[in-house]
Parts: C-alpha cells; sequence; structure tokens
C-alpha cells in the first residue's frame, strides 16, 4: 500500500511538464556541437523545473543540471520522449534522494538514445517529412500553386508537435518500462513496415512528376523516321526515368558509391548523352 | 534586388536553417520555413513573384527529399541551396533544371558551413560548463539562446551578401551561358533528383519486394494519371492492411 502513495506523489503537474517540452521542442538544436551534441537543450528542460524539483536548494539544483551537461543525442523531436523519462525519474530523485541512484537517469537516456534515434529518423525524416513534402510538390510542381507549400505546413503543424507532445507526456507518465516495451515488442516493426508503404508510393509517384529522362535516338526506315522515345513512351510512360531511378539506387546502395560521385557520373552521362543524342 | 529583399530573405534564411531558434526552434524554422518548398512561397513573396518560387523551391526540394542528417551529420546543406538558390535563379532568369543544378552546388559547399559552426559550438558547453560551475544557473540555462550567435553570422551573412551582389553575377553568367551547355544543364537538372528518392530508397526498403510499392506509385501516377492525394489515400490502405493483418517477422526481428 505505501508502493501506491509513493507512485501517486507529484512534484511536476501537467504544466511544468507542458514548460518543459515546450523549451526542450525550442532549443534542441540550439547550440549542436562535435562534443556534446543535446546537452545543453537538456540541461535547458531540466533548468525549467529545478524549483519545484529542489525549491530553495541551490546545491542540489546545480548537481541537476550538471548530471545533464554530459553527451546527449538523439532524434529530438520524438525521441525527446527520452527527455519526458529523465524528467519522471529526476522527480522520483527529488522525492527519494536515497532510493534513487544518480547513475540511473544517466544510464537511462545512454540505453534508449539509439533505439530512440533508429526508430524516430526512419519514422519521422525518412518517412512522414518525405511524404508530407512529396504531397506538397506534387501539387505545385508543374502550376506553381500556392496550395502545394500550405498543405504541407498544415500538414506538419497538424502532426508533428502533437505527436511530439503525446509521445513526450505519456513517456514521463509511464515511464520507463511502457518505453522499453514498445522498442522492444514487434509494434515497432509493424510501424515501420506500415509507413514504408504509404512512403514508397509516394515516393515513387513524386519521382514520376519531377523528374524526366528522353532518348533523342532516331532511325530512319526507308520513308518512315522511327522515334525511339516515343516507342518506349508507348511501352510505359517514363520508362527511362525507372531504370534511371534503379540504377541511381544501385550505385547508392550496392556499390556504396557517395552522393557527390553520383551527381558526377550524373553529368558525365549527360554530356556523352547530349553529344551523341542517346539523351535529349 | 534591393537591400531590403536581401535582408528579409538573409532573416528568413538564418531562422530556416538547422539548429535556429527563432521560430520556436526546429519546428517553425528547419521544417517549416526551412523546407525549400516553403521557402520558396516566402521568397516569391519577397521578390513578387510566388509561382515561380515555389516552382523552383518544388525543384530543389525534390533532390534534397531524403536528404536526411544521420547523427547530426550533414549530407548536404539543404538552407544556402534554398535560400542562396531560389533567389539567384529567380532573380537572373533561370530555368527549373538550372535553378536545381544551381541548388545542389550551393547544397555541397553549405556542408563546410554546418561542420564549421558545430566545431565552433564547443565553445559555448565549455562556457556552460563554467557557468554551472560557478553556480550561474540562471546565465548557463541563456546560453542555448544566445549561444546561436555562430550560426547567424554564418548563415545570415553568407545568404545577405550572395542574394544582395549575385544577381548582377549571375545574370552575365546567364547571359555567356551556350546553348549546348544549356541543353546538358537541362538533361542533368532532370536527372538530379533522383539521387534523393535513391536516398530514400535506401533507407526504407529492407526486403527487395518492397520496390513493388514504389513502382506501383510510379504506375499510378503516369498511366493512370491519379493525383497525389489520391495516391495518399491508396497507399493508407494497404499500409492498414499490412498493420492489422500482416505478420510481425520472427525471422527478421531483431536484426541490428
Amino acid at each position: 500500500m505505501s508502493n501506491n502513495a509513493v507512485a501517486n506523489e507529484h512534484l511536476l503537474t501537467k504544466k511544468d511538464v507542458r514548460k518543459a517540452w515546450i523549451n526542450w521542442m525550442w532549443v534542441y538544436l540550439s547550440t549542436q556541437n562535435m562534443e556534446r551534441m543535446q546537452a545543453p537543450a537538456v540541461v535547458r528542460t531540466m533548468y525549467t523545473v529545478k524549483d519545484k524539483l529542489y525549491p530553495n536548494n541551490p546545491e542540489e539544483q546545480k548537481d541537476l543540471l550538471v548530471r545533464h551537461m554530459e553527451f546527449f543525442n538523439t532524434e529530438p523531436t520524438w525521441g525527446g520522449l527520452i527527455v519526458g523519462i529523465a524528467l519522471a525519474i529526476e522527480e522520483q530523485r527529488a522525492m527519494h534522494p536515497e532510493e534513487v541512484p544518480n547513475e540511473l537517469v544517466s544510464a537511462i537516456k545512454n540505453a534508449l538514445m539509439g533505439p530512440c534515434a533508429g526508430l524516430f529518423d526512419s519514422l519521422y525524416q525518412s518517412t512522414l517529412i518525405p511524404i508530407l513534402l512529396a504531397i506538397g510538390i506534387g501539387i505545385s510542381a508543374e502550376t506553381g500553386s500556392i496550395v502545394g507549400p500550405l498543405v504541407y505546413i498544415a500538414l506538419f503543424w497538424a502532426i508533428v508537435p502533437t505527436t511530439s507532445w503525446f509521445l513526450f507526456y505519456n513517456a514521463y507518465k509511464i515511464g520507463l518500462n511502457g518505453v522499453n516495451q514498445i522498442l522492444a515488442s514487434g509494434i515497432k516493426d509493424k510501424i515501420i513496415s506500415a509507413a514504408n508503404i504509404v512512403g514508397l508510393t509516394v515516393i515513387g509517384a513524386v519521382t514520376a512528376s519531377t523528374c524526366n529522362v528522353k532518348t533523342g535516338l532516331t532511325f530512319t526506315f526507308g520513308e518512315s523516321l522511327i522515334d525511339v522515345n516515343a516507342i518506349l513512351e508507348g511501352i510505359q510512360p517514363k520508362i527511362l526515368v525507372l531504370g534511371m531511378a534503379f540504377f541511381t539506387y544501385w550505385l547508392l546502395a550496392k556499390k556504396r558509391v557517395s552522393v557527390n560521385k553520383i551527381m558526377l557520373i550524373m553529368l558525365v552521362i549527360s554530356i556523352v548523352g547530349y553529344f551523341t543524342t542517346i539523351l535529349a | 534586388m534591393s537591400f531590403i529583399q536581401a535582408f528579409l530573405i538573409a532573416l528568413l534564411g538564418y531562422c530556416g536553417a538547422r539548429w535556429s531558434v527563432p521560430l520556436w526552434g526546429d519546428n517553425g524554422g528547419w521544417w517549416t520555413v526551412g523546407r525549400p518548398l516553403v521557402a520558396g512561397m516566402l521568397i516569391g513573396l519577397i521578390l513578387g513573384d510566388v509561382t515561380t518560387g515555389i516552382i523552383f523551391g518544388c525543384a530543389i526540394n525534390s533532390l534534397y527529399l531524403g536528404s536526411i542528417t544521420v547523427g547530426g551529420v550533414a549530407a548536404n546543406d539543404i538552407n544556402f541551396a534554398a535560400y542562396i538558390g531560389i533567389p539567384l535563379a529567380m532573380t537572373s532568369g533561370a530555368s527549373t533544371s538550372e535553378a536545381l543544378t544551381l541548388g545542389a552546388l550551393l547544397g555541397a559547399l553549405g556542408v563546410l558551413v554546418w561542420n564549421l559552426v558545430k566545431i565552433l559550438n564547443v565553445y559555448w558547453v565549455h562556457l556552460m560548463d563554467r557557468l554551472l560551475d560557478q553556480g550561474k544557473l540562471d546565465n548557463a540555462a541563456a546560453v542555448p539562446f544566445y549561444g546561436q550567435l555562430f550560426l547567424f553570422v554564418f548563415r545570415f551573412f553568407p545568404i545577405f551578401l550572395a542574394c544582395y551582389l549575385g544577381p548582377t553575377f549571375m545574370q552575365g553568367v546567364m547571359n555567356s551561358i551556350p546553348a549546348w551547355v544549356s541543353a546538358i544543364i537541362g538533361i542533368f537538372g532532370n536527372m538530379l533528383p533522383l539521387i534523393g528518392f535513391a536516398i530514400i530508397l535506401k533507407q526504407c526498403v529492407k526486403r527487395n519486394f518492397e520496390f513493388i510499392y514504389f513502382v506501383f506509385g510510379f504506375i499510378l501516377f503516369t498511366v493512370f494519371k491519379v493525383s497525389v492525394i489520391a495516391i495518399l489515400v491508396v497507399s493508407l490502405v494497404f499500409a492498414l492492411a499490412d498493420f492489422r493483418y500482416g505478420k510481425t517477422s520472427e525471422e527478421g526481428g531483431s536484426n541490428e
């Protein structure tokens, strides 16, 4: 029973957690640096709750901030949920200094920042943002319509900060165990798999809308002129774009050619293609 | 370009740079005004031609669609590509593929600034260490805000100077380009975004059969002429089916 009473105690209100989250989202990369990456932002976040955790205790407040000056790096927008967990641990630490060792928060942050970076980089940076951009570009690439950028902005603000707050606050509430469960269970793989389907399909469409590869080859058979490009377009519109897309992927993923070298290769292909009229 | 126009573009460019603080951090910055798609619209507003701005923004953004930073390391710098590339292309009357080629060049150049600022910023971490040590907690917690100085200097001034002084220079360059060079840039520029898409494919495709989704989207657009929004909805149906009825891959569970 006494355990229950402990679990229900709180030093921080939902408002305090929200304030911490707003500060985190504000500065998470503001002084991004080679040495300790996002550490200054974690310190700033802890700073917002220092008076609630250790009222009138400058020494403990200082220790709290110094504790978080260590290296920290993850995907900050959604992976910031780690900071939510850290907040919960620090709250427990403030209430029960003897039971919660100082090393705990550091161990938790170090254990979670890698997996969270992996999961949220692939969900957020490589899937969600490209999809939203692809929608905007798909709308406006040819017409220059103002709708595309506005749709992107609306979708971004409807989805990203709300999700971030949801993850941060729930991570704070359920603490460590819940997050570990999600990271360990098959749900993570299922989410990525489903997100990939949307991402790849939309990217396929936008590849078709933004890229163009045409051949200028023509042959004359007796009287008739044969336009190779027209024949290829008849088989599958933009089939050369598709071929070139897979060639680029093959170079990048299978041959591990760097992006700058691929640009050079494309430049050479363009020059040779132009003078041989293979490309137009 | 007038002083005021260059000033506004440079200010937005700084706000849209990664790590920038004024627009609630990366939320309003890097992920909103920092996207070339949005930058194109804003630069278009400043220069009085929204349509061209957005078309150039779309072109440059498609190249950088998949450009992400892994562990804080950037492959290309989207910020200069957008905030120098789009204004210069607009004021010099470039074509879309010329704008794209310019953006790609600037993107490669901007990585230098990216890495430089990241090294210089180590200064602020050490300053924070010292301030905390001295018990100046308020001051230490303010470092993430005034520690923006280096980022501001290395984003605002290059963009401002390039926009203010660049157009005349660029116009000279554009006028002296022979026809065959423009044709090659046209071919090259239409191919360039494939790199952005290849990066996405590399990140997303775990099993080869997943390429079918990419081809599916490609065909829906080219053969069936379906809009991107409709394609999104169709793909969501497939994703939902996969999530609800797909089996969790036992064998490929923990391949990290």
